[in-house]
């Protein structure tokens, strides 16, 4: 990972910095597994410098973007590059004290601690990623506000105050204006550094896809990156909804080309069928006829 | 040719996409001949967005309106501009190539079956088309006439031209095998000849309707349409002055400053309102304007005339209505203390936290036996959530003519659901809606936070008609600013939306009533649930109109005979919906 960082033009002092952190903080026995092998990477020198300085500085990191911007391609990212296990997190309506720090429970005849993902997280040393922060309700997030701040503890009513390893970092995602999510409050926007995530620009999807399949022809990587941008464009104007846009959906989709099927096929699969509404489904459809003939064969997408 | 709203829509999206802008006006849509957009016309028409100056160019095409080639012009310009769009976009795109060949074998089979004109020019700029058409598919142009190939053969345009470059070959060529001259040059002339054939004249009289040149036109190559929606500015504005007709004796100015009196000053800067209409106004309510009020009024607007006089009315409306409400108010009280207890009862049933026994969470040792005994794990309480998130409500009240006799009444039980609402907590926000000389007026009488000003609803005064489909539409599009979970829209309706401003169509304007009103009003509903707010209808209206009712809401509706049950309804459907969560 830090020689792709080296290659995006990140710093030499960030990545020697990385590198100096992943030798001090020692892994804890049997959580190598928890570092995160990322299946895609982020493409985006700023943001990666405005990520890893954040975080090495000590400070919790708030991605903020809309759909497919790679927020959590980054958290992964992230993690990997500073050689730390993660936890992740997701966040739902109903999310409250017990299922971020634990509750009780009875064993060998007795009732003890069951430790939540964000109190293994903080003894670990490591990442914990609270995935769309957003969608749980700020009153059941003021648990974590002493954990968030410089005090770096976790009390648990009922048990001892649980210090955070100097390692322990929270990164958090969000996408605002989402259906259900809320306004996070100051009290908890405050306790992060906060990232507005760029769209990923058409080169970065063009590479991402690139990586992903080697031997895809650059023009029909070019046209890829474009039907998403197209898409792309069409729901921020308002004439669809985000379903279309989803690039694990695309990705999965040039996969299914890769295997032989029919790429209007393959894109109905990964990406025409997300949307439930004929009207929706047919402008999608437009959108690919008009990039990819019907009868393009996988010889012409892919070199080998 | 009926040409669908959704077709419409299509083309716009692939000129859009073509353009790679969604913020300018398509301008010129194109449609095969069975109305379906056609995807490689749409997607060339914005590509010409991208690469030429559209304006320029439609100065231009509009120097052919009124001539008597004017079918032939037209389809030249866009041949010509399809075939230099084309050999720019062909390298961005490798789809076109394909796309282009499948029209043209489309479009040479549909010729196939014979031009049947009796229009030279027309014959003429089909047989033009079809030659270039066997030129996209590498074959010779097959055309009878030498003139005519060398007629196509000077519009056939490559990529190395700009604006002004592909103008200039265009009039070079439609000046020397046409009768065509261009008015910059020839002072103000369009063409060689006056118009003096007698069969031209004719024929211009006899297939035109003379007030309207109509948006969509059959071309050589399918249905051109100039559009005017999506607040796009109309090339022909002999069409929209016809939509205008029955304002035109008031300037738009005296028009705005008419219904200001009439019902009170805007809410909004007129810079914010225009903005709101260009938002909402657009499709089968494009010709119509809009006017947001809380009933604010000085006294210089009701003394002028006429629409000073029917505020005064307004004004007096609300006392009679609340002086009505107070009458009875011991009974109204009671009626709004037992909704507020149904509602609180039916969210502490279904929102309200619910214990569990669990494997983890609070200890509970009057259970701790169970795990030593009989090996029972479970003997923790946790608490689920009840509370799935906000609720809030919008309550639409239909305020045309035809609930002047219930006046009274709306207002009351209007205010008294308000009034429940706000003591259980559920935000509330209470609008009224009408129709009056092309604008739709909406009057705010409480938003969400404003718990205290549930007294305005008492303002609640009818008159005019009602376009259901745009009232519902606007108050979705407030709904989607706001964040909470369960977003509610509840409309007071008789389900007869009128209007006298018609709906934009191809063969002549439809007039907003009947069939029309209701297809429109239950297209809005559907986009307004498609983004996840639940609609609901509070019925008013007779037997014959149960139909309606039916289409526009499907089964979301409750039907009351008399509106004293108005309160009780509402309250069911509330009910119905948390219960429902």
């Amino acid at each position: 990972m830090l020689d792709f960082l080296k290659s995006q033009g990140v710093s030499d002092r960030i990545i020697t910095e990385i590198e100096q952190f992943r030798s001090y903080y020692q892994l804890g026995e049997g959580l190598e597994s928890r570092i995160p092998q990322p299946q895609y990477r982020y493409y985006g020198k700023e943001v990666w410098e405005e990520a890893a300085s954040a975080l090495l500085s000590g400070e919790n990191l708030l991605l903020v973007g809309p759909k497919a911007t790679g927020k959590n391609v980054l958290a992964q990212g992230l993690s990997n590059a500073f050689g730390r296990p993660e936890w992740d997190i997701s966040f739902y309506i109903n999310t409250d004290a017990g299922t971020l720090i634990g509750a009780d429970t009875f064993e060998d005849g007795r009732v003890s601690l069951r430790k939540g993902p964000i109190l293994q997280c903080a003894e670990a040393g490591g990442f914990g990623i609270l995935d769309e922060i957003n969608m749980a309700k700020n009153e059941s997030l003021a648990v974590l506000h002493a954990a968030l701040d410089f005090r770096r503890v976790i009390d648990v009513p009922g048990y001892e105050q649980f210090h955070l390893s100097d390692a322990t970092r929270f990164i958090a995602t969000m996408n605002y204006g989402y259906a259900g999510t809320r306004e996070i409050n100051e009290a908890l926007a405050s306790r992060f550094m906060i990232i507005q995530m760029p769209v990923v620009s058409k080169e970065n999807l063009e590479q991402l896809i690139r990586d992903k399949f080697p031997d895809i022809t650059k023009e029909y990587a070019g046209q890829f990156a474009q039907l998403f941008e197209d898409i792309r464009k069409m729901c921020e104007s308002g004439e669809i909804s985000t379903k279309a846009l989803d690039l694990r959906g695309l990705l999965a989709a040039i996969g299914l080309m890769h295997n032989d099927l029919p790429v209007l096929q393959a894109l109905d699969l990964g990406i025409v069928n997300k949307c439930f509404d004929d009207y929706e489904r047919q402008l999608v459809e437009d959108m690919i006829h008009v990039r990819f003939p019907g009868d393009l064969q996988r010889s012409a997408i892919f070199a080998g | 040719m009926e040409i669908t709203e959704f077709e419409k829509k299509r083309a716009a999206n692939l000129i859009w996409n073509g353009a790679h802008d969604y913020t300018i006006d398509t301008g010129f849509r194109v449609y095969d001949f069975e109305g379906r957009a056609q995807l490689y016309w749409n997607s060339i028409v914005g590509a010409v967005h991208a690469h030429y100056d559209w304006e320029k160019l439609m100065r231009f095409y509009r120097t052919f309106e009124e001539t008597i080639g004017e079918e032939l012009y037209e389809s030249i310009f866009w041949i010509a501009l399809e075939n230099c769009t084309y050999e720019w976009e062909k390298s961005e795109r490798p789809v076109l190539p394909y796309l282009r060949r499948q029209y043209a074998e489309h479009e040479i089979a549909h010729h196939a079956l014979g031009v049947s004109d009796d229009n030279s020019a027309v014959v003429r700029s089909v047989s033009i088309l079809l030659g270039h058409l066997h030129h996209i598919l590498g074959e010779p142009d097959n055309i009878p006439d030498p003139v005519d190939a060398g007629f196509l053969a000077a519009i056939e345009l490559g990529a190395e031209q700009d604006t002004d470059g592909v103008i200039a070959a265009l009039t070079k060529a439609l000046e020397k095998y046409t009768i065509y001259r261009d008015p910059a040059t020839h002072g103000g002339r369009k063409e060689l000849l006056p118009k003096v054939s007698i069969f031209h004249l004719f024929h211009k009289n006899k297939k035109a309707n003379p007030e309207i040149r109509l948006p969509v036109r059959r071309l050589s190559f399918g249905y051109g349409e100039h559009v005017d929606a999506y607040g796009s500015e109309a090339l022909d504005p002999e069409h929209l002055a016809a939509a205008f007709a029955q304002f035109a004796a008031q300037s738009d100015t005296k028009l705005a400053e008419y219904i200001t009196d009439y019902f009170g000053t805007s809410i909004y800067h007129p810079k914010e309102t225009a903005r709101l209409v260009k938002a909402y106004c657009y499709g089968n309510h494009r010709a119509v304007k809009l006017h947001f009020t809380r009933g604010d009024y000085t006294n210089e607007m009701l003394e002028r005339g006429y629409a000073g006089k029917m505020h005064r009315l307004a004004i007096e409306q609300a006392k009679i209505n609340e002086a009505t409400y107070h009458r009875a108010e011991a009974r109204h009280r009671l009626a709004v203390d037992r909704l507020a207890e149904r509602l609180r009862n039916s969210i502490l049933t279904h929102l309200d936290d619910e214990e569990r026994k669990a494997l983890t969470g609070r200890v509970a040792p009057e259970r701790i036996w169970r795990a030593m005994y009989v090996n029972d794990g479970k003997v923790f309480d946790q608490t689920i959530p009840g509370d799935t998130g906000g609720i809030t409500i919008d309550l639409l009240l239909d305020a045309s003519g035809s609930q002047q006799h219930r006046t009274q009444i709306v207002a009351a039980q209007g205010y008294m659901i308000a009034e429940a609402l706000t003591r259980v907590g559920i935000p509330c926000r209470v609008a009224s809606f009408c129709s009056l000389s092309g604008y739709t007026v909406f009057n705010l009488f409480r938003d969400y936070s404003e718990n205290d000003k549930n007294r305005e609803i008492f303002r609640f005064f009818t008159t005019g008609a009602n376009r259901d489909g745009l009232a519902v539409r606007i108050a979705a599009g407030w709904m989607r600013e706001n964040h909470a979970e369960h977003r509610i829209l509840i409309i007071l309706s008789d389900c007869q939306p009128n209007d006298v401003v018609p709906v934009p169509a191809e063969s002549g304007a439809k007039p907003y009533a009947a069939g029309v009103g209701v297809e429109d009003t239950a297209a809005e509903v559907h986009a307004a649930r498609q983004n996840g707010i639940d609609v609901l209808c509070v019925f008013t209206g007779e037997d014959n109109n149960l139909p309606n009712v039916h289409r526009i809401y499907g089964r979301d509706f409750t039907r009351i005979r008399s509106l004293d049950m108005f309160a009780d309804a509402v309250g069911r459907l509330i009910e119905e919906r948390i219960r429902l969560i």
